[in-house]
């Protein structure tokens, strides 16, 4: 074994269709690559399974098994260079737990203790800022003026719900956006704020939480951390000069 | 892991003992925005760096989220709020670790903060004035002035009046020393502001007018703020915050200043700061 990647991320952040669609590249050689496949794991159940749901277009059925499920790439180089790299498939809802009961499983601290490097999956499409209540208020009537006093009930609710956290918008079209989406949120019958849910917390606070841990378990340690922006058509779609750094 | 939670005097040893870490120590009447101000620095770093500041971690993410949740459209709330701090958590520290622009020196700050019933208590109570122990080792002390309350001549009396007695308190029961600077903030600026220019002059004159160097015999810095304003003022968030965070940050106790009195030149040949020649063998 030559290295072990731990691929972190909360729910819904594309782990496993990388590594499913990671899988299928090094195996079909549908585009050239510098590493390959040399051989096939022993035991290779779970990668078949969600590589089969990805290249079925299924969602994957994520109830089954534990929370990381090993998984073992055995490459080659163009030289014929020979290892292995551990990519171990860790369910979104174990970082959720992490954040919320404030521990790791058993099965996450051993996969970290042997880890070399990390991989920090961001989806763009659920990674909603933290507007407060104020900032929402105030963008409504903003909005509202931008649209000429269209009436709130008129605005399309789903139109940009799926892009609207999107940076580098026209002030306009940022604040139409947040507010149609979020004011869905802030609006309930009481208008009284549910309690306390650590699952609430803001994504951004909670990834940082996670690095934060993993640092902190492994102090001194110099880790190697990629961060990889998932669903990244869905930027480009909007901002197509859009570099993932700067997105950041 | 870290329990993220608020931290307690005996977990912030720990932070203090690896860097030089000011405390900010926040004290004030129930509901004048003590909380709040430190939720909203919180919420400041979610969407970038603040008076020149980077976030670079803390120990303490889980309570900053769970004391800005009211605040939050998440929440489904209607009016923005802040979780009341409970009389018996006691003394309850925020972290924030932080990397300057430009320079790239990492510094630590932390927060105290407490119910305001202790401080509601401590005005006509000795034995309460005890629970502002921490104090002593505070680098500033922030005293949080409701600027809402001040700005009514019918509710304004009191809020001075006890900040008075407050601080005689804290000189009588020697737990201000003559190092801990004192900032007294007008909170809710953004409410005052909503008056006439006549009326916000008065509102500072009323608390200048006794709360100054000459009465308090130290020096005092009194100032405006609006951490988290209401609906309709969103452009004046962390009004007057934005200024004083960097004082915050760089304060140094007064032992560490490079005083005019101190050579403290490294002597060549020894190594050793002047300031030390003779101490350290």
């Amino acid at each position: 074994l030559i290295a072990s990647i731990v691929v972190l991320g909360l729910p819904k952040a594309g782990k496993s269709s990388f590594i499913a669609a990671l899988s299928h590249v090094l195996q079909f050689k549908e585009i050239e690559t510098a590493l390959t496949l040399d051989h096939l794991s022993d035991e290779g159940r779970y990668i078949f399974e969600i590589r089969a749901d990805w290249q079925a277009c299924k969602p994957f059925e994520r109830t089954k098994g534990g929370t990381v499920h090993p998984i073992v790439f055995n490459l080659r180089d163009e030289s014929g260079h020979r290892g292995a790299i551990s990519f171990p498939d860790i369910v979104g809802e174990e970082f959720e737990e992490q954040w919320s009961g404030r521990q790791w499983s058993l099965d996450f601290l051993a996969t970290i203790e042997t880890a070399t490097g990390l991989l920090l999956f961001i989806n763009p499409l659920t990674l909603t800022k933290p507007l407060s209540i104020a900032d929402v208020a105030d963008a409504e009537s903003a909005a509202l003026n931008l649209l000429g006093g269209e009436d709130s009930d008129d605005v399309d609710v789903n139109r940009n719900a799926r892009t609207r956290h999107l940076p580098e918008m026209s002030a306009g079209e940022a604040i139409a956006r947040e507010v149609t989406a979020q004011a869905e949120e802030t609006k309930n019958a009481s208008g009284t704020p549910s309690l306390w849910d650590p699952r609430k917390a803001d994504a951004q606070t909670k990834l940082v939480d996670i690095l934060q841990s993993v640092a902190i378990f492994k102090d001194g340690q110099r880790w190697t951390l990629g961060v990889v922006v998932s669903a990244w058509d869905a930027v480009e779609m909007h901002l197509p000069t859009m570099l993932p750094s700067r997105w950041l | 892991m870290l329990s993220g939670k608020a931290l307690s005097v005996n977990d912030i040893k720990r932070i203090c003992r690896r860097s030089y870490t000011p405390i900010i120590f926040m004290a004030g009447e129930t509901a004048c925005g003590k909380t709040t101000l430190i939720a909203s620095l919180h919420d400041a770093f979610l969407f970038g760096p603040l008076s020149g500041f980077h976030f670079a971690g803390s120990e303490t993410l889980y309570a900053f989220e769970e004391r800005s949740f009211e605040s939050r459209a998440s929440s489904s709330g209607i009016e923005p709020d802040t979780a009341r701090t409970r009389y018996e958590n006691g003394q309850e520290y925020f972290h924030l670790q932080l990397r300057e622009q430009g320079s790239g020196s990492v510094k630590e700050v932390l927060f105290a903060d407490m119910s305001g019933e202790f401080y509601e208590r401590s005005l006509y109570s000795k034995s309460e004035v005890s629970q502002f122990k921490d104090l002593r080792r505070a680098q500033i002390l922030l005293l949080l002035l409701d600027g809402a309350k001040l700005v009514d001549p019918a509710t304004r009396q009191p809020i001075r009046a006890n900040a008075m007695q407050f601080l005689r308190r804290c000189f009588e029961e020697r737990m201000l020393s003559e190092d801990t600077i004192l900032q007294i903030l007008i909170s809710k600026w953004d409410i005052v502001r909503q008056r006439s220019q006549a009326e916000q002059d008065a509102c500072m004159n009323f608390v200048t007018s006794r709360l100054n160097e000459k009465s308090l015999a130290r020096q005092v810095q009194v100032a405006p703020v609006a951490s988290r304003p209401g609906i309709g003022r969103q452009s004046e968030k962390l009004f007057g915050i934005r200024d004083l965070f960097p004082i915050w940050v760089r304060t140094v106790p007064v032992a560490l200043h490079a005083s005019p009195k101190i050579d403290a030149q490294v002597d060549e040949a020894s190594g050793c700061y002047n300031k030390f020649k003779g101490i350290i063998p």
